[in-house]
């Protein structure tokens, strides 16, 4: 219930509505949030369930010894990398229609990596030792190199996140009604001074920058975790890039869908516009190409290569037992995205949408294609192996996915998913910065007209 | 930034501080207790004083020396002895699997009653005293109604002089019902009967050989002595040894054994026969046999006259008339090329030993194509050679056998058989039971057998039993056999008893091992051998006086003073010495280590046994026992009987009179039944070989490494029939004979003939451990088809069909 | 300080498999239940896998016993994130199962596929415990394990060396695979010394490296199946 519902609606103008979901909870949130609740703790459950009897409860063997875990590992720190990056990028290339999409795509990244880190923890056989890693840590393990990176970017984007998230904590402060004591405690005493605003100004600038760096060498490092090793169509120098290049992919697909609940549900159709599915969409479809660019020339120098041991996975993948999952993962990553997102026609609200479901079942296929079928064919002697997952980790998938969604919707009860500040920032100031950056494109007037003159 | 700090907010950051650091702690908190958790689950293993103790494997017959490790009270490892002359340090599996039997939780822990019927039986714990107690007094009563003789005993695997031990009772008892299980060298044992006329001892000098010609044995996998023939086979293989022996494997699948070999012979099976007699046509025609053994120490090699002035058909005539290269390459379907290849190559190659024909442990051959594989020895004379066939001598033990000063016993129950037999073949029994003629059986004992789920016709032996009043089992487990007992006296395992054992089958030295408990007993068992001498006691009278031994170790004591009186061998030393002890004995010397037979007894606890290293080569009067004192390619003692079983000629498909039936030839081969296409050939793999060993873990695991099976049955099919008939890889399909069907797992494996199949014997036990009770049985589906001349159950006649399941 | 080194001649491997179960017994290595073997979690240090090439009846069938090569440039090592597993001064590439994570890496990172996991607590009837070795840790739920080239072997060999005031000699330590072999085709020593059975088999043209071309460096070397000379002339 808002307190002061006439100063707030002033304050806040038409942008009333980005504090709806604060104020107000509707009662579908409730069921929801049950469900994902019921769910995130069927995760637990068969998380308990693991850790009481082993590692043994998945479907995982010799030699398949990563399975669906590693896989969401991979999967969710990719999907990390939407937000950071994005947020990151669009906002050091002044691209203002990233106004309303920043916050939604940073909280992404922060929350999801808990996800990442947490899978490779479900994995460990041993977890009541994790600090072993602290303890005794081997710095030639790209395992170790992923703890190191993913911890500086989980800092980084936690602070990346929460510096453009100041000035709207103050705002709920003042206005919100609710939770003073907690809005009051974490806007750190913001006012919204000159000075203080030049500070953030320059955080968030000093933050974007690192941020990619930082992203770009987590990725790098969660591939290397493959490509370090002697393992045939794992050791591929191209991994590195094409693993950054899949995770931005799957990242901005997240970010896609993630805009569209929020704007049907919290009727938020005024800030997030058609053009801004439109650009989504069009950096989904260079990403599409780019990431299929990627894997055929993995493919082909593999075919090439004609090495044994790599030709026997090759295949297995193109033609074998993998094959359904690969060429669904083909037309999922590439054909259906590329055929939506390539005519103007179809690059609408819906058609992002539909296409970015089918890039995230498709990159998640992707990782499954990566890590099993080279762990199915040992080089040395083996009978057929095989891989089934069991409830435990279908289960622990799902809770993930569950308490992912879950903490994601809690957030926007809390905070604005929305950047308030930003969209007023962009309605008072930002099309006069525009069109003087436009005119520094063009030829100077004062010139011409001296030239005019001259002539 | 300007953050205004006040004692409020202070307090507040401080609290949040507080209570993430407690939060945190409990996860620290909650690690730890995990930790703990996982670490007191842990099993931690007791200490304690360390010994080294010898004993013997019991497993099979091979007859390995272990020296067993043990901490405290406990045995923890098995490992060969390497003082042993059999096996010298060595070991297969089996025997370091043997701790497994030793500590296995399945184990029988006391003397068990029937309480229930035969067909729902209810087992109750007895104590020993009671169990005698049965057993004495059902005997007792047996004799004193002068029914001594309706007494069984069915010894399978067990030791020399224990055999010696129960066959002594069962004599002083009064019975002569002593059977042996079968074993593989029974239609070997029979060729060379008929051909050198002894009936046991025969051996072979496998590490001496240069040229080994194997016509369907197991040799890796379980024959004779295995760890002896691996050793063999590693010393033909040493580099520095200078020479490499070529080993020739005859046989249609490719079994391990084959594929190990120099050369893998793939024939059309049950034609092992024939390719040996086309050798010995290229080793007549080429002259490469050895004229002057052939012509100094053979007899029917030509054509003959007998003293009616009847002439007879010699070994040469029928080879080079019946068996020339082109016929017999056309039916076993090895190109002629390769027939004279080899058959040059075993001519050239001296000494060259041939072995077979086709049998696995607990299987016997046919005895027609054994003498046809002997005869090779015989035309390369490899007979008493370093290298060849050879004859263990009498051991010292035997000489004065409790057996012989037992009473005449009258015939035993499976004497009125048509069949030419060496001893009582056990898989008659059920219908000697059944048919009560020449009398009724009315107690059988059982030890070191598994006589129901090892024949084949097993399911039948279980019938019979049925009828039988009382049978006890000395079974160390709840096996097949032991299921249809009224009462049941658990032995000792291997480790927990007086171990020994006198040379392991195909071993040519005198050999006599002895070794004392290694461990104390895990349960309430006792060795069969004291139960017996106990049962002995308590009967009393004659059987009491045979048998005065209070228990085993002084019944083995008794017979070191035979092995002292025979003033030779010596105790098992290292290789060194050994070679020194042989040089001195060439000369003539014997330079003994002990000098009473007390010593000897002392030495022969430490060092595991004694035994003689030289074997005396050209004794012929041993070695060659035929009436004519020679080796007999025409066996006059089969002409013989075949003139008292004139009938039998015709079963084996010659007319009466035609000297074919005493000579080595090519058994028909049988027609393949309409709807039943492929051959089922069961398989004897060296994890369950001899039926027992499905029940210890470490053996199930590693039982098909060839398909990557484990602890289930298989059946073997070549790939291309698989894809005609529409089955892949790890199927389910019943494989369906005339006799039943079985469903089980289908694996390709290309070593398979095309119109083979191949399912592993030792599976399908229906009791005992549960770690046993899987797979499927093949003895169920075979054919229980007769040899016509020994009436040895042949296995390698069935025909089935596979079809999806 | 000698460089343990192992050579096994494929001529003369039988196929018998009593190393693998030896290992097994010295090792205190569990057996899995019949449908965790069926799921292909058996633990299995030394393993005889089988090459089949051709078709019947031009065929021939490889058998090779494979265990931890103990690589001197081992993939395996070098992923672990907290270095349980490292290569001792002497060439043994050890594995310290009280620090292991059970993360899997080097179980991916090996090439041979050698190394094993603790799918769950690894069990033993009560009787069979009895028949424990008390040289060697049982492991835990959740670790990795692998041959370890009998290192409680060679502990002991150097403690009894040390207590008799003497260096460690090449017969004092083998490995129970070696021992138990009945055909004599495992050999054990030290790779240093130029004159051990060992190096000078190493030095053999039957001799190679298993997949040496990934620059693992194994020191379990192979001597390749022979062949028979041909038709020997014989003395007559």
């Amino acid at each position: 219930m808002l307190k002061n519902n006439h100063s707030s609606s002033d304050a806040l103008g038409p942008d009333a509505v980005l504090l709806q979901p604060i104020v107000a909870t509707h009662s579908a949130f409730h069921y929801i949030a049950l469900l994902l609740l019921g769910f995130g703790t069927l995760g637990l459950f068969a998380w308990m369930y693991q850790l009481r009897w082993g590692l043994g409860e998945t479907g995982l063997n010799v030699p398949v010894y990563w399975g669906f875990y590693i896989t969401n590992f991979v999967f969710f720190i990719g999907i990390s990398h939407a937000g950071t990056l994005i947020s990151a990028i669009l906002r050091l290339s002044h691209a203002e229609w990233r106004r309303s999409i920043t916050r939604a795509a940073e909280v992404i990244t922060v929350l999801v990596l808990y996800f990442g880190v947490g899978s490779v923890v479900v994995d460990l056989g041993r977890p009541d030792r994790i600090f072993n890693v602290l303890r005794h840590p081997n710095m030639s393990s790209p395992l170790l190199w992923d703890v190191c990176s993913i911890s500086i970017y989980l800092t980084a984007s936690t602070i990346y996140l929460y510096l453009p998230l100041l000035p709207d904590i103050a705002l709920l402060r003042d206005y919100a009604g609710k939770y003073t004591w907690f809005y009051r405690f974490l806007a750190l005493g913001w006012q919204g001074t000159e000075r203080q605003w030049r500070w953030l100004d320059r955080g968030i600038a000093v933050m974007a920058v690192l941020v990619i760096p930082i992203a770009i060498s987590v990725h790098t490092v969660v591939s290397w975790v493959f490509g370090m090793t002697v393992q045939p169509m794992w050791h591929s120098t191209i991994f590195g890039p094409y693993f950054v290049v899949g995770a931005i992919f799957s990242g901005i697909a997240s970010i896609i869908i993630a805009m569209a609940l929020i704007r049907r549900i919290y009727q938020l159709q005024g800030y997030m516009k058609p053009i801004h599915f439109d650009h989504l969409g069009t950096f989904l479809l260079v990403f599409a190409l780019l990431w299929f660019y990627f894997t055929f020339a993995e493919l082909l120098t593999t075919y090439y290569g004609n090495d044994p041991a790599h030709l026997v996975i090759f295949y297995s993948k193109l033609t074998g037992r993998y094959a359904p999952l690969f060429w669904t993962m083909i037309i999922t990553c590439f054909l259906i995205p590329v055929g939506i997102l390539g005519r103007r026609q179809t690059r609408t609200v819906t058609g992002t949408v539909l296409a970015s479901l089918s890039v995230l079942v498709g990159m998640w296929l992707e990782r499954f294609t990566i890590v099993v079928p080279t762990l199915s064919h040992p080089r040395v002697p083996w009978d057929k192996t095989f891989y089934y997952p069991t409830w435990v980790e279908i289960g622990i998938t799902l809770g993930f996915g569950a308490s992912f969604i879950l903490l994601y919707m809690l957030f926007t009860k809390f905070f604005p998913i929305v950047s308030i500040w930003e969209i007023r920032e962009g309605r008072e100031r930002a099309l006069d910065e525009v069109a003087e950056r436009v005119k520094s494109y063009l030829p100077d007037e004062q010139l011409e007209g001296e030239r005019m003159a001259e002539s | 930034m300007n953050l205004r700090v006040n004692r409020r907010r202070f307090l507040r950051f401080a609290g949040g501080g507080a209570l993430g650091l407690a939060t945190s702690g409990v996860t620290v908190r909650g690690l730890s207790t995990m930790n703990a958790v996982f670490a007191a689950e842990e099993i931690a293993v007791p200490g304690g004083p360390e010994a080294r103790s010898l004993s013997l494997c019991s497993q099979c017959p091979g007859g390995c020396g272990l020296r067993v490790r043990t901490i405290g009270k406990r045995a923890v490892k098995i490992e060969g002895n390497p003082l042993h002359p059999v096996n010298h340090g060595g070991l297969c599996p089996r025997g370091v699997a043997g701790l497994q039997l030793l500590y296995h939780p399945d184990r029988l822990r006391a003397p068990q009653k029937n309480v229930g019927t035969r067909e729902k039986p209810r087992w109750e714990e007895i104590s020993w005293e009671e169990g005698i107690g049965i057993a004495a007094k059902r005997l007792s009563e047996l004799s004193e109604r002068r029914e001594a003789r309706e007494v069984l005993f069915v010894a399978g695997r067990c030791g020399h002089l224990q055999n010696q031990l129960f066959r002594g009772f069962m004599s002083a008892y009064g019975s002569p019902n002593f059977l042996r299980a079968p074993t593989g060298l029974d239609a070997v044992q029979m060729a060379a009967y008929l051909q050198q006329g002894v009936a046991e001892g025969l051996a072979y000098d496998l590490e001496e050989t240069g040229y080994l010609l194997s016509f369907g044995v197991n040799l890796l996998e379980g024959w004779g002595s295995p760890v002896s023939n691996m050793r063999a086979f590693g010393r033909w293989r040493d580099s520095a040894g200078g020479r490499r022996t070529k080993f020739v494997q005859v046989e249609p699948r490719l079994s391990p054994t084959a594929a190990r070999a120099d050369e893998w012979v793939p024939l059309r099976p049950g034609t092992e026969a024939a390719l040996a007699l086309g050798l010995a046509y290229v080793l007549i025609t080429e002259g490469l046999y050895d004229a002057r053994f052939v012509s100094e120490r053979t007899f029917g090699f030509d054509d003959w006259r007998d003293p009616n002035g009847r002439s007879h058909l010699g070994f040469r005539s029928l080879v080079l008339r019946e068996y020339r290269l082109n016929e017999v390459a056309a039916l076993t379907q090895i190109p002629a090329e390769t027939i004279l290849r080899l058959g040059r190559e075993f001519g050239r190659n001296r000494p060259a030993l041939a072995i077979g024909g086709p049998q696995c442990s607990i299987l016997p051959g046919d005895p027609y194509t054994a003498m046809a594989v002997h005869s090779l020895n015989a035309l390369m004379g490899s007979l008493e050679v370093p290298g060849g066939v050879l004859l263990r001598p009498e051991l010292p033990v035997d000489r004065n056998a409790v057996e012989r000063r037992g009473k005449p016993l009258g015939e035993s129950v499976l004497s009125s058989q048509d069949f030419l037999s060496l001893s009582a073949d056990l898989t008659n029994l059920p219908e000697a039971i059944r048919r009560r003629k020449p009398y009724p059986i009315q107690a059988v004992f059982v030890h070191g057998a598994d006589p129901v789920f090892s024949l084949p016709n097993g399911e039948e032996f279980g019938q019979a039993l049925r009828q039988v009043p009382f049978v006890v089992s000395f079974s160390s487990f709840l096996d097949e056999t032991a299921a249809h007992a009224d009462l049941i006296l658990p032995d000792h395992t291997d480790l927990e008893k007086w171990q020994e054992a006198a040379s392991p089958p195909t071993f040519s030295r005198m050999l006599i091992s002895i070794s004392p408990p290694v461990v104390e007993p895990v349960h309430d068992t006792r060795a069969t051998t004291d139960v017996i001498l106990q049962i002995a006691q308590a009967l009393g009278g004659e059987t009491a006086a045979a048998l005065p031994h209070s228990n085993f170790e002084k019944f083995l004591r008794a017979q070191a003073e035979e092995i002292f009186a025979n003033q030779a061998g010596y105790i098992f030393t290292t290789s060194l010495e050994e070679t020194w002890n042989r040089l001195l004995e060439r000369s003539g010397w014997w330079a003994p280590t002990y000098s009473t037979s007390e010593e000897l007894w002392q030495q022969i606890k430490v060092r595991g046994g004694w035994w003689e290293p030289t074997y005396y080569f050209g004794e012929w009067d041993r070695v060659l026992q035929t009436p004519s004192r020679r080796f007999e390619f025409y066996s006059q003692r089969l002409g013989q009987w075949m003139t008292e079983h004139s009938a039998q000629a015709k079963a084996i498909g010659f007319k009466p009179g035609d000297d074919r039936c005493c000579l080595p030839h090519q058994p028909p081969l049988p027609e393949p039944p309409s709807k039943f296409p492929l051959l089922l050939l069961p398989v004897e793999i060296l994890p369950l070989a001899g039926g027992s060993g499905a029940h210890l873990p470490y053996l199930q695991q590693i039982a098909g490494p060839h398909v990557f099976e484990h602890w289930e049955s298989w059946v073997e099919m070549n790939p291309g029939t698989a894809r005609q008939l529409g089955l892949a890889d790890r199927d389910w399909v019943w494989v369906e004979s005339q006799r039943g069907r079985v469903r089980v797992r289908l694996r390709l494996y290309a070593g398979a003939r095309a119109d083979v199949v191949h399912l592993p014997l030792g599976y399908g036990r229906a009791q005992g451990s549960s770690w046993g009770r899987r797979g499927v049985n093949p003895l169920s589906l075979v054919e229980l088809e007769r040899e016509p001349l020994t009436g040895l159950l042949q296995t390698t006649r069935t025909y089935v069909r596979v079809y999806r399941s | 300080m000698a460089r343990w080194g192992m050579v096994i001649d494929l001529a003369k491997c039988t196929g018998c498999q009593a190393c693998v179960v030896a290992c097994q017994a010295e090792n205190n290595v569990t057996c899995v239940e019949p449908d965790q073997a069926a799921l292909g979690r058996i633990i299995s240090w030394l393993t005889l896998l089988p090459e089949l090439k051709g078709e019947y009846p031009r065929l021939t069938m490889r058998m090779m016993p494979l265990l931890c090569l103990h690589c001197d440039s081992p993939p395996c090592i070098r992923v672990c994130p907290v270095g349980a597993t490292g290569i001792t001064p002497e060439g043994v590439v050890r594995q310290t199962f009280s620090r292991c994570i059970g993360c899997r890496y080097c179980t991916n990172a090996c090439p041979y596929t050698r190394r094993m996991f603790n799918w769950y607590r690894p069990e033993f009837p009560a009787e069979l415990q009895q028949a424990l070795n008390p040289d060697v840790s049982v492991r835990p739920v959740g670790v990795v394990e692998k041959c370890t080239l009998c290192h409680h072997r060679l502990i002991r060999a150097q403690e009894e060396a040390g207590v008799e005031g003497r260096p460690l000699a090449e017969g004092d330590f083998v490995p129970a695979c070696v021992e138990i072999c009945p055909a004599g085709a495992m050999y054990f020593g030290d790779l240093d010394n130029p004159d051990s059975k060992v190096s000078e088999l190493a030095r053999n043209p039957r001799a190679f490296r298993y997949l040496e071309e990934l620059g693992t460096e194994p020191k379990l070397i192979y001597l390749a199946e022979g062949e028979w000379a041909g038709v020997e002339k014989q003395p007559q």
